[in-house]
């Protein structure tokens, strides 16, 4: 019953997105007729690719070339690669949600362990953390932390690999099952390239990881307090339940929700922070691809990495909220 | 150390609280006798909930306690933390509260919330354990127990969250049930149901109860012993009927002539003079004694004398005769 419903309800922000990315792709400067003709082309030459382009339709004409374009998946081509723009976000995505998914993980367990420490024990050291954490993550840009982490551990240090993509080039790449190459090494049981993995992955995801880890845990440490000084935790006190049971049943869970959305937020920030922070540190991700492209006026790639970036982050708050509903009846209100 | 049941179930000897330099309960001696109702009485603020609260160990970290003693059957309850003692709550000493939606957890089934307390102190599990829940809840009155084990507290009315916590504070057949306010804040109807559920299952299962309220006419239908706070301090213990008729302390006295159902009209009902005094002030020896009109220069100075037998004592240097 509440599924369907809460599926309904994304339906909107789609089409919003749909919308929203084929007007984007009209106020961009520059002409891409004049673009796709290239440098030599005389004014009948761009007329004629204007034409092939479907450039010469009326608008609306236009969006229903663009809807049927997307409603088989085609979201035209790369003038760079030559490639469609689908293939090679599907080649580059891997890359993307690797390094995206392993600094959410380390946020979030860092964040709600730091977030927990502040609430129990308020005042000492953990909160302290705590609140520098967060005052880090808001001071710092994204994209100067990495660059001063890879200043400080690569160049200064030489603790770290080059900052150049996923695997230093002495390493064979690993077949792609799961295009996460933390996996797929172990996977063919490279425990070799499984360490070069890792060491690629440590300095971006670590400032991703630093970025997101401040909201997590004061989150974390306001909702649980809350709850910790509410009745229900004095009651399963009064009622001798140990206190794991307490912490964990009578605490954690009704506090989770709040640190759940802001966990949805943090990821949100971070599909726009890697556009940066691949370009740091050379990760062949979809954020890297889109902004080369943009440099070079090749708007498909930009109008594809958009729509990409809007259907994760609706997915994305979708489950959230989905799992939510699972954990706490008071977030069932639509149901 | 393991529960003496011959002895009285609480014992409170010059029970103080504190928060930081603020004396909030006064010097307070207090015995719960088993088998019997006992109601504490007194305004808002006058501290029935940190005495609850210290029995039943919940009283909030920046409360500071104090006491000579303060045991239940024997076993000292200012050890919060020895084992001995965590056996006993919810297990021999159970609480509801005022606000029984918010006591309750909003992310549990009611019926599990039982079940942890039935499977942490009866140790059961399995089938057995959803059959003692279901007893539980049967227990207190829910009509279709099986059913309504799996609501959550959001999907309860008031009087049936309170039905609830009853059949959480009596899961496991504690010998006191600390009551704090139970019925405020729900409609006279059910107010007046609730009440006569947890009386009545109290003297089924021959429990004790500190009943807790503001109103007098309350604590004389359904207590046997009333004891009467003002500001901290015990003013006058004694049984229920003999309050009504031969009140001894004058705060009392006041209390009931404040009290509606004890005024022949409107007409004669009296406010009681004054406020309770700040706490964070300079405060008489009797707390009342800005407030009374009996009142001497001794008041000021002095603690009052406790006198009168176990079935009327009052604390006073001048009471009614
Ligand atoms: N955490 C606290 N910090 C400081 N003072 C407190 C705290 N909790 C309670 N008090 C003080 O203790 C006094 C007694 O509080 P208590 O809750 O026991 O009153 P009560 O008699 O139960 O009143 P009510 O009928 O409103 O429930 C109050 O005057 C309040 O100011
Ligand atoms: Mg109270």
């Amino acid at each position: 019953m509440r599924l369907p419903r809460r599926l309904l309800s994304a339906v909107p922000s789609l089409i919003g997105i749909v919308i929203l990315t084929f007007v984007l792709t009209r106020l961009l400067p520059g002409d891409p007729a004049a673009y796709f003709a290239g440098p030599a082309a005389t004014p009948e030459s761009i007329e004629e690719v204007r034409v092939q382009l479907g450039l010469d339709k009326s608008i609306f004409a236009q969006f229903v070339d663009y809807i049927s374009a997307l409603s088989r998946l085609d979201l035209g081509r790369s003038l760079s690669s030559g490639q469609t723009v689908v293939d090679d976000l599907t080649a580059r995505l891997p890359a993307t949600l690797e390094l995206t998914v392993s600094a959410l993980l380390l946020a979030a367990i860092l964040g709600i362990a730091l977030g927990f420490g502040a609430a129990l024990r308020p005042g000492r050291w953990p909160d302290r953390l705590c609140d520098a954490v967060t005052v880090f993550g808001q001071a710092m840009p994204t994209f100067f932390l990495g660059l001063l982490l890879v200043y400080v551990f690569y160049y200064k240090l030489e603790w770290a690999p080059a900052p150049m993509g996923r695997l230093e080039i002495f390493y064979s790449s690993p077949t792609e099952v799961t295009g996460f190459w933390t996996i797929d090494t172990l996977l063919e049981g490279d425990i070799g390239a499984f360490q070069g993995v890792i060491r690629q992955l440590i300095l971006p995801v670590i400032t991703l990881a630093l970025f997101g880890l401040g909201p997590i845990a004061s989150m974390t440490r306001t909702s649980l307090l809350q709850v910790l000084g509410g009745d229900s935790v004095r009651t399963a006190r009064a009622f001798g339940l140990s206190s794991r049971k307490v912490l964990w049943t009578y605490a954690f869970l009704p506090a989770a929700v709040p640190i759940l959305n802001t966990i949805g937020m943090v990821l949100s920030f971070l599909l726009g922070a890697n556009v940066l922070v691949e370009k740091v540190f050379g990760w062949p991700g979809v954020g890297a691809y889109a902004i080369e492209a943009l440099l070079v006026s090749d708007f498909a790639p930009v109008q594809g990495f958009v729509l990409l970036m809007a259907v994760t982050y609706v997915v994305v708050n979708l489950c959230i909220d989905l799992l939510a509903a699972a954990i706490d009846p008071r977030a069932r209100t639509d149901g | 150390m393991t529960p003496d049941w011959t002895k009285n179930l609480v014992e409170a000897r010059n029970l103080n609280i504190r928060f930081g330099s603020t004396p909030v309960v006064d010097d307070i001696s207090l015995d719960l006798p088993k088998g019997r109702i006992t109601a504490l009485v007194g305004e808002s603020g006058s501290g029935k909930s940190l005495v609850a609260h210290s029995i039943a160990g919940i009283l909030t970290p920046a409360a500071r306690l104090e006491a000579d003693r303060l045991s239940f059957a024997g076993v000292d309850l200012r050890d919060t933390k020895s084992p001995g003692w965590r056996d006993l709550r919810g297990r021999q000493i159970a609480i509801i509260f005022q606000n029984p939606r918010a006591a309750l957890s909003p992310v549990r089934r009611v019926g599990q919330q039982i079940g942890d307390v039935i499977a942490r102190h009866r140790g059961l599990k399995g089938a057995e354990l959803s059959r003692a829940v279901v007893e539980a809840l049967g227990a207190v009155g829910i009509v279709d127990p099986e059913a309504r084990q799996n609501a959550y507290t959001g999907e309860l009315s008031g009087g049936m969250c309170q039905r609830v916590m009853i059949a959480l504070a009596l899961a496991c057949n504690p010998r006191l049930l600390i009551a704090d306010e139970p019925t405020t804040g729900l409609d006279n109807t059910t107010q007046a149901a609730i009440l006569d559920l947890v009386v009545d299952q109290i003297r089924a299962r021959d429990m004790s109860c500190l009943l807790i309220t503001h109103d007098l006419a309350l604590a004389r239908e359904y207590a046997d012993d009333i004891c009467v706070m003002h500001a901290g301090q015990i003013v006058e213990k004694a049984d229920s009927a003999r309050i009504f008729t031969a009140s001894q302390h004058p705060y009392t006295h006041a209390l009931l002539k404040a009290s509606a159902s004890q005024a022949d009209s409107i007409a004669s009902l009296e406010p009681i003079k004054g406020s309770l005094p700040d706490l964070n002030g300079p405060l008489p020896a009797c707390r009342f004694a800005n407030r009374c009109p009996r009142a001497e220069e001794r008041c000021h100075s002095a603690k009052p004398p406790v006198s009168g037998p176990d079935t009327a004592r009052v604390n006073c240097w001048n009471p009614l005769p």
